[in-house]
């Protein structure tokens, strides 16, 4: 299949590159080159069975980005460090404005743009920039070609050795109505303790526009990283993630990703457990409403002996919306004596939304512990008439039901950290649904 | 060691005996199924290769109608025309060489009426694999398939007084062909996927059975397929009919002599099941392990109907096969229960398909895999509930062992839920043979082995439970012999 113009990405992207240090210039032509030339994603694998690829190809290259944020978010109005050890604002995939708390500036930890980064902190950017993109089989590279060629902007975070961050990270992102690709980069190194939270919303709940980004995480020996992803956009803007981490010895990583928004999401995030002890968690939370199209896509490589991992994903779907989930467990003759835990659960709030699912396990040695499990079933009726009996209203009792069904993931989110902004969302939709 | 409670010489001799009864299970298959007839006797083979002579050619030998004829037309070209599946195993599916296999063969120009008038080349293959014996054990009837086509059928008495139709395809196309032409490829049209387009095509014998009324059929109905001639395919095919109220148990089972070079199986089963009948389909196949088998199985319940896919799979080189059921009429009930053993060299990419189309049906799906020596069992399965399907429910458990590092575990179930007032569950489970069973069971005085394989038997045990008694043994022999040699 043919891709749509891609003279003006040529453009975009060399007028991009002008400004960078040869070796990301020379990355950009590279991914430019794989993107144009390898074909779409074959829809014969479940990665892309229920998301038409075409439809996340970009017509055109991208908008030149705002540079105004619009009204900051209300912790990062105050101007006070009290719940965040650093902000940052992101706009169209360009970061605006970056902080760290200065009292503890002297930790050496860094919330900077990266193309900045790449041009003055190249030892810490290049051996890690675009490294994991063959991970996990290079699945889904494609898009991720094209972030890499195209990306605006994004934001380098850099954890030292050994630092431990008692407060998030937090980090606001808006798109507009144009096409942005951003590209950002997570570092935590060794023997380190940092939680990331990205907060992602559209500028006006009516802008339809698209966002392809690729985020990079890397955690080192030892390290204990968190990062939150809060999906808030309007109904009918695209997004296309790319999450990309590596573990190495002993280190963990916890995603929570909760996807509240966009008409249409495909989400992609892999986990290479890299070395010997390497652990990830992951938990989502999804709630389909109106008529979203919610994709996403879970890739776990248990590539060392010993390694662990937890997936549990949840969705609820309501109106006409159809959410699906597909996970890929991969414990490959190398992964010896690991153990592998997925779970995928959808309750169905209505009868024109639709849930799919596709758990795949891949198990290539004897020496495993790996489960899965689905399940796909409405509110329970038991549990309705419960909440009832107690003097709940109809309503008020599916919404706790609903609520408490995502509590597991909704506890991960540091205290203070959009958390509560979060269950008045689904609060609000599930009021709406009902 | 303590020598005082070693084994008495007589224990010794029982063990040696055991042990050399279970190594003849395997060291006589050749001389048991390896054996090969003279080929010159043969009454008719089609060269090799595909193409409208040989479709036009198998029909006109046949003398069959025209419209089975034109079917056969149409669904070459539909195969012609249709890629091969970029899924599942790519690499040995591309091997595949069309040009190079038989596409017809037949053994004898007439069908045996009794035993008596079966040709004695054909008989002595039957000895082989215990037909008459079968017979002796009360079996309802034999259709074995013998190359294309069937040569000998008998059907009992009894059956035949119930109006019960036990017979080849061919047979019932010719006398039945009413009930055939309106049910034939109704439940999987040739365009439904390139092997069903090619069965479509080429097709010669399997089995033709319909069930009035309100009969239940109280005995299995049988049939044994072989492969003979190198090279050649077969492409069976099979069409079950339960009236209403009516009960049904077919059984197929497979074994075939062990030949060097590919041979390619692609059967078509279509089950349809009536208002409150029920069907029970029973395979164990056991191809030698250059067979490829790609077959479509496929049934449609209507309501208070059941319908039940028992499926064993051990053999070929690679199968590709995933029983189906659509549960088109109310309360409707599917039960797919397989279990699979995939031995080195070899791909079980084995499944089932439940489709929910009708409100308060129900399905359980059970599936056990089993790979060694570096063989891989791969899960792959479909749940879809269609909108209007209320009150559905659906069960999926897949259980995989992995007995060496070398083997591989593949899982992937596709569930699509398309209406709300339903539960839709699945779990799998991968693992090793546990070290506490195994602890457990050589601490009371089994050795490493024979504990394994007690541990496999138990694991399968959901499956040949659910088996008449004759073939729950020869499953059980079968599994010992993958097993030998499995600890070391």
């Amino acid at each position: 299949m043919s891709v749509s113009p891609l003279s003006p990405l040529v453009s975009a992207s060399l007028a991009r590159a002008s400004g960078d240090p040869d070796w990301l210039a020379a990355a950009r032509a590279a991914g430019l080159e794989r993107y144009a030339k390898g074909g779409l994603p074959s829809r014969a694998e479940h990665l892309w069975r229920y998301t038409d690829p075409v439809r996340l190809v970009p017509g055109s290259a991208p908008s030149d980005p705002e540079t105004r944020f619009g009204d900051l978010p209300p912790d990062f109005a105050d101007g006070t460090f009290e719940r965040a050890s650093a902000y940052a604002i992101a706009r169209d995939g360009v970061l605006l404005r970056a902080a760290v708390d200065p009292l503890i500036a002297h930790l050496g930890f860094l919330v900077e743009d990266l193309r900045a980064a790449a041009a003055s902190r190249r030892a810490l950017v290049e051996p890690r920039l675009f490294a994991l993109r063959d991970t996990c089989d290079g699945a889904g590279g494609r898009f991720d070609d094209l972030a890499a060629a195209l990306f605006t902007g994004g934001t380098f975070v850099h954890v030292p050795r050994g630092v431990t961050l008692d407060r998030p990270v937090r980090i606001a992102h808006r798109v507009g109505g144009g096409f942005a690709a951003s590209r950002s980069l997570v570092v935590a190194e060794a023997q380190c303790t940092a939680t990331v939270v990205i907060d992602l919303s559209s500028a006006a709940e009516t802008d339809a526009g698209t966002l392809h980004e690729t985020i990079e995480i890397h955690v080192g020996r030892g390290a204990e990283l968190r990062v939150v992803f809060v999906q808030r956009l309007g109904d009918r803007a695209t997004h296309a993630p790319v999450v990309r981490s590596r573990v190495e010895r002993d280190g963990v990583l916890d995603t929570v990703t909760v996807a509240l928004g966009g008409g249409l999401v495909k989400s992609l995030q892999t986990v290479e457990l890299a070395e010997p002890g390497a652990r990830a968690n992951a938990l989502g939370i999804v709630f389909a409403d109106g008529r979203r199209h919610l994709d996403h896509h879970t890739f776990l490589d248990h590539a060392a002996p010993s390694t662990s991992s937890d997936l549990d994903y949840r969705a609820a779907v309501a109106g006409r919306s159809r959410s699906s989930f597909t996970g890929r467990l991969r414990i490959p003759a190398a992964g010896a004596r690991s153990s592998a835990h997925q779970s995928n659960r959808n309750l169905v709030l209505a009868d024109t939304a639709r849930a799919d699912a596709i758990p795949e396990l891949e198990i290539l040695t004897n020496d495993v512990s790996c489960s899965h499990a689905v399940a796909t079933s409405p509110i329970d009726e038991e549990q309705l008439h419960f909440a009832m009996t107690r003097g709940l209203s109809p309503a008020d009792a599916r919404k706790l039901i609903v609520l408490g069904f995502f509590e597991p993931a909704l506890e991960k989110i540091p205290p203070g950290m959009l958390a509560d902004g979060v269950r008045e969302v689904l609060e609000r939709k599930l009021g709406a649904a009902s | 060691m303590t020598p005082d409670n070693g084994p008495t010489p007589a224990e010794t001799a029982a063990a040696e005996r055991t042990a050399s009864e279970a190594r003849d299970i395997g060291g006589d298959y050749d001389r048991k199924y390896g054996f090969h007839d003279d080929e010159s006797a043969y009454d008719f083979k089609s060269k090799k290769g595909l193409d409208h002579a040989i479709v036009e050619m198998i029909s006109r030998y046949k003398k069959e109608p025209e419209w089975m004829r034109e079917r056969r037309h149409a669904a070459l070209d539909v195969f012609l025309a249709k890629p091969m599946p970029r899924w599942g195993n790519s690499k040995l599916l591309d091997d595949i060489d069309f040009a190079n296999i038989h596409y017809y063969v037949r053994a004898s120009e007439r069908q045996g009426k009794t035993w008596e008038e079966v040709p004695e080349q054909v008989k002595k293959t039957f000895d082989r694999l215990g037909i008459p014996e079968a017979e002796r054990k009360f079996l309802a009837g034999v259709t074995a398939q013998y190359e294309s086509e069937v040569v000998y059928h008998s059907i009992r008495e009894d059956l035949d007084k119930l109006g019960v139709v036990f017979t080849d395809m061919d047979t019932g196309l010719r006398e039945h062909e009413e009930i055939v032409r309106r049910h034939w490829g109704t439940v999987i049209p040739s365009e439904d996927n390139k092997f069903s387009a090619l069965n479509t095509a080429v097709w010669s014998g399997g089995s033709f059975v319909y069930v009035p009324k309100g009969v239940k059929v109280e005995i299995p109905l049988q049939a044994y397929f072989r492969i003979n001639t190198e090279n050649m395919g077969q492409f069976e095919r099979t069409l079950i009919i339960a009236d209403e109220g009516s009960q049904v148990h077919y059984i197929e089972g497979c074994t075939a002599p062990t030949y060097s070079s590919d041979s390619l199986h692609s059967a078509v089963v279509e089950l349809i099941a009536m208002p409150g009948s029920k069907i029970r389909y029973t395979t164990i196949q056991n191809w030698s392990k250059n067979v490829y088998n790609l077959v479509t199985k496929r049934a449609v319940a209507h309501a208070g109907a059941r319908v039940e896919w028992i499926d064993g799979n051990l053999g070929s080189k690679l199968t590709m096969k995933y029983p189906a059921v659509y549960l088109v009429g109310e309360r409707a009930h599917a039960e797919i229960l397989s279990v699979a053993f995939s031995g080195k060299d070899q791909h079980q990419d084995a499944g089932s398909k439940v489709v929910h189309v009708a409100p308060n049906t129900t399905s359980v799906v059970t599936s056990k895999s089993i790979s060694k020596d570096g063989g891989r069992g791969t899960y792959r399965g479909l749940v879809k509930v269609h909108k209007g399907a209320k009150g559905a429910k659906v069960n999926v458990k897949c259980d995989a062992l992995i007995l060496d590092a070398a083997s591989r575990s593949d899982t992937y179930p596709t569930m699509e839920v398309d209406e709300k007032k339903v539960a839709v569950e699945h779990e799998a489970t991968v693992s090793k043979v546990g070290d506490e069973q195994l602890f457990f069971l050589m601490s009371r005085g089994l050795t490493e082995e024979e504990a394994t394989l007690l541990i496999v038997n138990g694991f399968i045990e959901p499956f040949t439970k659910e088996l008449p008694m004759e073939y729950a043994v020869e499953l059980n022999r079968l599994i010992q012999l993958e097993m030998e040699g499995s600890v070391g």
